[in-house]
């Protein structure tokens, strides 16, 4: 019993929970993973009832003052909303177009912006919105300061609604929107956003809170049939509901539009961000690549285990490369991430030969028009 | 003698093989006004103990690119200025004994194809073949790389430092940077000999002293050096001369031929923290090396003797331990660091410094002459760590990890052994204790 535990951006994070009084410890294969049952009952389980997902390394950095929207505005490619507790998913470029990072915006108050990104590229982020940062920001890394606990699944606002007595409502609380909520008495700056694809919320607290708020959740959840999730339950889930990841499906190689990221990209803002110039270049040209979601054909899990830097053919010619692999037991399908640079369609490509190269071996794949699960958690 | 300037664009510091080659790229890319400080001889540091192999096939794409980059550059520059880097292209044999690995080397042997390196699947018979003296008893399978082989790694540095001279680069050997001036944040210079060298970016290609280097100006370096070992043996009359370089990872062994001797390298599994007193590298360490340590070799050297039989008929010439320096995750150190504008590291190279010195070199020159970098590095970006990562608890264990990583098995979501807990929750206890269940009834 309990957590496996690895490293992410410095810190312990659960990896996966053992269950039926299994060891929590890898053991290491290039096919079935002993993980497997365990991740397969959290992501059920997570779109069934309620999982519990450790989001605190997610890097968080705090920028107030005047200007702070504008120079937003400057370093993203969303349009970032500006209106209190609104939340904006954008990337951010160099001046070549290509992507250097991938977060989240959030308006906490008026001047005071928090930036939400990855855990293990903190430094990096951090680094790449200092260099264009006037001095008249003020600029705080808070990673440290705050534990951030992911509540998602059908079954989340009720039990939220059960430990706290703010309104999260439908009709109040929209996805994409966060504000402060008091739980017991804490208080925690609740985010309405999931990168699992689930009703849910993402609730950030002051560290000295946060064991407090942990076992408030763990005790209601029972009522819930919450579980535990790690981080493989989240990297399954952020892949069957479309979500790219930076330093693996995207990076400073791959433009937005390579990436089928161009929602993020707003040119009605008419602010010069930063790589729009080399955006506007390339805007109307056909790229050479592009993202695919494909996954193998009459697949099992672990047969093979997906990864990256794998082939992928069209009939004998390899046309690109995968870029994430994860096997989604929800959908029982072995999924996988890449790019591929064809003139092809994926219409055009339903019925051709696609096939990824595993170890020597060739997989029959299909070509997935669209991610295995829908958008409509954000309408409930 | 050559006057030390008293202003310029660049300064290297460091005349190893990433120096050299970082000076070479910037100038051709049209940076003349680079300069080279080493503070002894060049290679004096690691690069002249290093054994010299060369392989192109890396983990990602971005380093099969540096090291692919790397062995076409030498041998573009053999020709242009008609100088020996002693490449010897044999190829190089790996071999798997155990069922992971072969799946492995079958999975390297498939990424291969994305990138245009020559890799052949090999059975055993074809095994023996091409390296007639192996004992095949237990191996599964091995992929071969006709292209590559091994180099001499004091000609490569001299290569490429002829090449930076000629491209308009000063080098300044017996210059020791004294101290690292900045200002306003920013590099401002340097100050050698006495003398202060205004300059306007700083490349830190000073390998093992890199870390302490960093510390003493507030900058986070993660690397520290741990005991490299290998033995060359006497000269065997029966050698074949063109066998490949062999890697046998499952016994954490490197095998090169080389002028009718064997080198037999180790990459073990738990190495062993160099400089261990005073957890730093003397100013002076020239050429340096350590003690013989043949209780800890013992077991390879036995293991090599069961690869290659006839070696046991072979006297021992040259038994070498020497520091190298590794990484938290046995993968390079480049970019601009986060603490100092303009201050960009190409070190760390985790005993690779030879196969990706010309390649780290070019990525470094073109990072700092663009201001980022267009290629997926991520891997390979200083800014993949934090400040802990550095210190000296922290690197000085993970080091004995991860120099045995570089043959250990690369598993699927593998999370590292040592220096761990470094961050912990607040609730750790508590989900450590927690099974994924937190209610009683199983839910199907």
């Amino acid at each position: 019993m309990g957590a496996c535990f690895g490293v992410s951006g410095g810190y312990e994070r659960p990896m996966w929970f053992a269950i039926n009084k299994e060891k929590p410890e890898y053991e290491y294969s290039y096919d079935y993973q002993n993980w497997f049952p365990s991740v397969e009952f959290e992501t059920k389980n997570t779109i069934n009832n309620v999982g519990l997902f450790e989001m605190s390394p997610f890097s968080k950095f705090d920028l107030k003052g005047e200007e702070t929207f504008q120079e937003l505005q400057r370093l993203c490619t969303a349009n970032i909303k500006n209106t209190l507790g609104s939340i904006t998913y954008t990337q951010m470029l160099n001046n070549d177009g290509g992507i250097e990072a991938d977060l989240s915006v959030v308006c906490i108050d008026k001047n005071h912006f928090r930036i939400i990104g990855p855990a293990a590229t903190r430094e990096h982020d951090k680094f790449h919105i200092k260099k264009y940062l006037s001095k008249n920001i003020i600029f705080k890394d808070v990673t440290e300061d705050y534990c951030c606990l992911g509540l998602f699944g059908p079954k989340s606002r009720d039990l939220i609604s059960r430990i706290s007595n703010d309104n999260y409502s439908k009709e109040i609380f929209k996805f994409g929107t966060s504000k402060y909520v008091e739980i017991n008495g804490i208080k925690v700056w609740a985010q309405r956003l999931s990168y699992v694809g689930e009703l849910g919320f993402e609730l950030y607290v002051e560290i000295k809170n946060a064991k407090k708020l942990y076992q408030i959740i763990v005790n209601e959840g029972k009522n819930f049939h919450l579980s535990h999730c790690g981080m493989h339950a989240m990297d399954i889930m952020r892949m069957e509901s479309g979500f790219l990841h930076w330093g693996h499906d995207i990076s400073p190689e791959e433009n937005q539009y390579e990436a089928g990221l161009a929602f993020a990209i707003s040119y009605k803002k008419n602010v010069d961000f930063i790589g729009k110039e080399a955006l506007l270049k390339i805007k109307d040209k056909k790229q050479s690549k592009r993202f695919v979601m494909l996954s193998i054909k009459n697949s099992n899990p672990g047969q093979p285990l997906l990864q990256h830097f794998e082939p992928i053919y069209l009939d004998n010619k390899i046309i690109g490369n995968t870029t994430s692999g994860n096997y989604s037991f929800n959908y029982k399908k072995n999924l996988s991430y890449g790019y591929i640079n064809t003139g092809l369609s994926n219409e055009e490509l339903l019925d051709k030969n696609l096939f990824i190269e595993v170890g020597k071996k060739k997989f029959s794949v299909n070509i997935e028009m669209k991610p295995l699960k829908d958008k409509s958690f954000r309408l409930n | 003698m050559k006057e030390i300037p008293d202003n310029c664009k660049v300064v290297v510091i460091g005349g190893g093989v990433s120096g050299c080659s970082t000076a070479y790229h910037l100038a051709k890319f049209g940076w003349k006004d680079t300069i080279l400080l080493e503070r002894d001889q060049l290679t004096s540091g690691t690069t002249w103990h290093a054994a010299g192999l060369v392989s192109q096939l890396g983990p990602s794409a971005g380093i099969t690119k540096i090291r692919k980059y790397s062995l076409e550059l030498y041998k573009r520059l053999e020709k242009e200025i008609d100088f020996s880097s002693g490449l010897k292209l044999n190829g190089a044999l790996s071999i798997a004994t155990t069922k992971g690995r072969w799946q492995e080397l079958l999975r390297q042997a498939t990424t291969a194809q994305l990138y245009d390196v020559n890799v052949e699947v090999l059975n055993i018979n074809q095994i023996k073949n091409i390296y007639p003296i192996i004992n095949d008893q237990d191996i599964l399978g091995g992929i071969y790389m006709p292209g590559d082989g091994q180099a001499d790694p004091i000609g490569v540095t001299n290569l490429l430092a002829k090449a930076a001279r000629n491209e308009g680069v000063k080098i300044f050997q017996n210059s020791p940077v004294q101290k690292i001036i900045s200002k306003n944040g920013r590099v401002n210079g340097v100050k050698v000999n006495g003398k202060i060298i205004e300059c306007e970016y700083i490349v830190l290609a000073t390998g093992m002293w890199s870390r302490q280097i960093g510390e003493d100006m507030g900058v986070s370096i993660p690397l520290y050096p741990a005991e490299h070992f290998y033995v060359i043996t006497e000269p065997l009359n029966d050698l074949p001369k063109n066998i490949p370089v062999l890697r046998d990872f499952d016994d954490s062994l490197y095998l090169k031929e080389d002028a009718g001797k064997m080198l037999i390298g180790i990459f073990e599994g738990k190495s062993i923290p160099a400089f261990n007193k005073t957890n730093r590298v003397p100013e002076d360490f020239s050429y340096g090396e350590f003690p013989e340590n043949f209780e800890h070799f013992e077991p390879y050297l036995e293991a090599s003797l069961k690869r290659v039989p006839m070696l046991k008929k072979a006297g021992i010439r040259k038994f070498f331990s020497g520091p190298e320096s590794f990484t938290p995750d046995t993968n390079t150190l480049l970019g601009e660091v986060p603490e100092l504008k303009n201050l960009f590291v190409c070190c760390g190279l985790n005993s690779i410094g030879i196969g990706s010195g010309g390649g780290v070199g070019k990525v470094t020159a073109e990072w700092m002459m663009r201001g980022h970098i267009n290629e997926d590095l991520f891997i390979y970006d200083i800014k993949r760590f934090q400040k802990f990562h550095s210190e000296v608890n922290f690197i000085k264990e993970r080091v004995t990890e991860t120099l045995g990583d570089l043959y250990g098995m690369h598993w699927p979501y593998k999370q590292p052994k040592t220096s761990r807990n470094q961050k912990i929750l607040p609730y750790h206890e508590e989900l450590k204790k927690s099974g994924c269940m937190l209610w009683s009834i199983r839910w199907i």
